[in-house]
């Protein structure tokens, strides 16, 4: 499955997912970007996701439901979700959920890949 | 009348129960604040508690029926912006909503919209029936 939401490439056995939006925010694209990221999951079996937040300026709590939902598929299937790239604005809405302590959240992707 | 209590900018519209017409509506307020000289950072949290309560009013007041309307209210003044929205639905009760930075919770994936509200805004209060709320954040 392919979008325009997302870049999807690989690096070894780490999926690299770039978000292409500034906002992640109107309902249906956050469905889209759900139903890609699930199916990389799902159907084709990719199990090391790296997410990267470089192009991301604001995101909703309805981003993050995405999040949560993806991590535990993945967690379902023995695999890691490692986020990336993340603005200052962007990590505080983790931090003030509390959603740092349930993501493995890097400075950037070099550094998210020597996770996995 | 002080300075900072003069208003810059009011606007109050009735929407349809459109995600697409808040996000208009609160575009509209991004560009009168960084217009007003607001910092990027303070821009970023009164636009994330505002998209989540139109999407509260939206989705969960009015469950997305386009009959039903959406009012809001912008106040802009040198000191506050002040956001008024309120829905057609029946409202909730703030007690009623569980804490998701609860230890137990924290992979539930919802719930986080009004914990988020209250979190970036200098005051945010509901009406008693919990289907209206007005977010003021001030200007730094």
């Amino acid at each position: 499955m392919s979008s325009n939401r997302l870049e999807i490439t690989e690096n070894g056995e780490v999926t690299v997912v770039r978000f292409l939006d500034r906002k992640i925010l109107d309902a249906g694209n956050i469905q889209e970007i759900g139903e890609v990221l699930f199916a990389l999951v799902e159907n084709e079996n990719r199990t090391q996701i790296l997410l990267n937040f470089a192009q991301v300026e604001f995101l909703s709590s309805a981003a993050l439901n995405k999040l949560i939902i993806l991590d535990k598929k993945l967690k379902d299937h023995n695999g890691n979700l490692v986020l990336t790239n993340l603005r200052p604005e962007i990590y505080e809405v983790f931090v003030i959920t509390r959603l740092n302590k349930v993501f493995k959240i890097l400075d950037d992707e070099l550094a998210g890949l020597n996770v996995f | 009348m002080t300075k900072e209590s003069y208003c810059l900018w009011r606007h109050k519209e009735s929407i349809a129960s459109d995600l697409a017409e808040g996000s208009r509506l609160l575009n509209l307020m991004v560009e009168k604040l960084e217009a007003a000289g607001w910092a990027s950072a303070q821009v970023f949290k009164i636009h994330l508690a505002a998209e989540e309560a139109m999407v509260n009013a939206i989705v969960h007041g009015n469950k997305s029926d386009m009959q039903k309307e959406v009012r809001t209210c912008f106040t802009l003044t040198g000191q506050t912006i002040r956001v008024e929205i309120s829905d057609e639905g029946d409202g909730f009760c703030m007690e009623d909503i569980p804490d998701p930075t609860d230890e137990s919770r924290l992979d539930e994936p919802n719930g986080r919209g009004v914990h988020l509200i209250k979190n970036y805004v200098t005051r945010a209060r509901y009406n008693a029936l919990g289907n209206q709320v007005v977010l003021e954040m001030d200007f730094k």
